[in-house]
């Protein structure tokens, strides 16, 4: 759940902003904690925000690092947390993470060049975060932002 | 023999026997479609939320639903000009306004005509600023582009497609041209994308619009049709409250247009005279239009007391006019002052459409 707001057309004497509401969870959804970590190879700061995927830190019991294209087969959950900058490698960060329910596909973070109906092993995707238990919508958006 | 400066003396040679002091009205113009709101901020807001039209798909039974979502919600926020008239009522003011246009010599309570003087031109002073709301709405019909001189004009951004120049082939003083094919386009902008469900539009244009409309051949074709009546054009009757006429209504499409002249001037502070319409343009408004006239809060001092002393503290008034007098009693002088924030705003800005129908 996010609100970015965007301003035009500002001047002396007027302005306008644009708000757009982001909700991803959307219905039945159940949350575990976690530590989500930055294993970053090359090392590099990594911003983790919310609707990212999440595997398993296999270097460290109990912790979670941000899904890549390579093992998509892996993910266990969707980030819900603030936007937070891991400033370099093994800083990591208390998150709240999805692990079913339904959500609203087109809000999902994923990696780059990664999409729903990317392959994975025999399956796309989707078929991945449908076992974990959520059903992916695209919702459709009924507002727009005009003149 | 030429009649002398001495003879304006009247007691010698002649009797005053009216007096006239011109007090131009300021007619309501396109007022009816703004109406009024104060509000006590610098700024006021409108908030819009746009609809995509959207049309529902069936589902099977007992599977899942559409999911909808609206998430999009724009806030348009609006500093309103300021408008401040001042006028300075002096010791000799009172002599030479008052008393020499014969309101005091012979009248015991000559004190307080010299006060409703002074509210003379309070009045005059409100009506330089009733003005500038006319000239504001207008601009909201003609452009959408509220003019300031002293501030950054301000712009709702009407869409390009609902200002148009109907160019020379369809301008009504061309023999080809087709008028009604134009207003049918005005009422299909209004209703496809202004989404207006009202089918009565009302046309409102200059004296030069309407007579080039009236001679149009094409238009005096079906309007002389005695077997179908779509046109329906009368003897003008003024409005004394708007300063509208109407003239009759003609249907295009599926839609009845009103038609409206529109003639009111005002005087420019350069002293040139303008008219709030431009001669070659119509403005179609549909009855749902809605659009409002937001005075915002107006600067004012007033007395609080501060731990036991009085004393006068700035403060915020919400009205429409604010009247202030502030006086020097040594120079026996006083200044009255009148202030207002007013801002036209339409509402729904998609439910105006412009063409411009001479060249």
């Amino acid at each position: 759940m996010s609100i970015t707001a965007t301003q035009r057309d500002a001047t002396n004497n007027q302005s306008t902003v644009d708000y757009i509401r982001k909700n991803l969870f959307l219905y039945g959804v159940r949350f575990a904690k976690g530590v989500l970590a930055n294993k970053t190879d090359p090392e590099a700061s990594q911003t983790a925000t919310i609707g990212q995927l999440v595997v398993r830190d296999t270097d460290t019991a109990g912790q979670l690092t941000l899904a890549t294209a390579s093992n998509l087969a892996d993910v266990l959950g969707i980030t819900f947390m603030d936007t937070t900058i891991l400033a370099d490698n093994d800083a990591t960060v208390a998150i709240d993470y999805a692990i079913r329910g339904d959500i609203d596909g087109g809000l999902l973070q994923l990696p780059t060049g990664v999409t729903l109906d990317t392959t994975v092993g025999n399956k796309a995707l989707r078929d991945v975060l449908n076992d974990l238990g959520f059903v992916i919508f695209a919702v459709q958006e009924q507002t727009k932002i005009d003149n | 023999m030429a009649i002398t400066i001495q003879n304006h003396t009247k007691t010698i040679a002649s009797k005053v026997v009216g007096t006239f002091v011109e007090d131009k009205p300021v007619l309501a113009g396109f007022s009816g479609f703004f109406p009024r709101e104060t509000a006590m901020t610098l700024q006021v807001d409108l908030e819009v939320q746009r609809d995509n039209d959207s049309i529902a798909v069936d589902v099977k039974r007992f599977t899942e639903g559409n999911k909808n979502k609206f998430s999009i919600v724009t806030e348009k926020k609006f500093q309103p000009p300021y408008f401040r008239e001042e006028y300075d009522f002096q010791n000799d003011e009172v002599y030479m306004s008052t008393i020499a246009l014969g309101v005091g010599l012979e009248n015991s309570n000559v004190n307080a005509i010299i006060a409703q003087n002074a509210l003379k031109k309070i009045r005059k002073m409100r009506s330089k600023i009733e003005r500038s709301i006319r000239k504001q709405q207008a601009d909201v019909m003609q452009t959408g582009i509220v003019e300031l001189i002293n501030g950054d004009s301000i712009d709702y951004k009407r869409k390009a497609a609902s200002m148009v120049d109907l160019g020379a082939s369809q301008y009504f003083t061309n023999a080809s041209a087709d008028p009604l094919a134009s207003l049918k386009n005005a009422g299909t902008f209004l209703r496809d994308v202004g989404a207006s469900s009202s089918m009565t539009l009302n046309m409102v244009m200059r004296g030069e619009g309407l007579a080039a409309l009236l001679t149009n051949p094409k238009f005096e074709e079906k309007a002389n049709n005695r077997r179908i009546n779509r046109a329906d054009v009368q003897s003008p009757e003024f409005n004394a409250v708007t300063g509208f006429a109407f003239h009759g209504q003609v249907s295009a499409g599926d839609f009845n247009i009103n038609l409206w002249t529109y003639n009111q001037k005002y005087t420019k502070a350069d002293g040139t005279t303008a008219y709030y319409l431009d001669a070659n343009k119509a403005v179609f408004i549909p009855d749902d239009f809605m659009a409002k006239t937001v005075f915002g809060g107006l600067p004012n001092m007033v007395d609080r007391q501060i731990g036991g002393e009085n004393a006068a503290m700035p403060s915020i008034t919400e009205a429409e006019f604010l009247l202030r007098a502030y006086s020097d009693s040594k120079t026996m002088s006083s200044t009255l002052e009148i202030t207002s924030a007013p801002l036209a705003m339409p509402i729904t800005i998609d439910r105006i459409y412009t063409a411009q129908v001479l060249a």
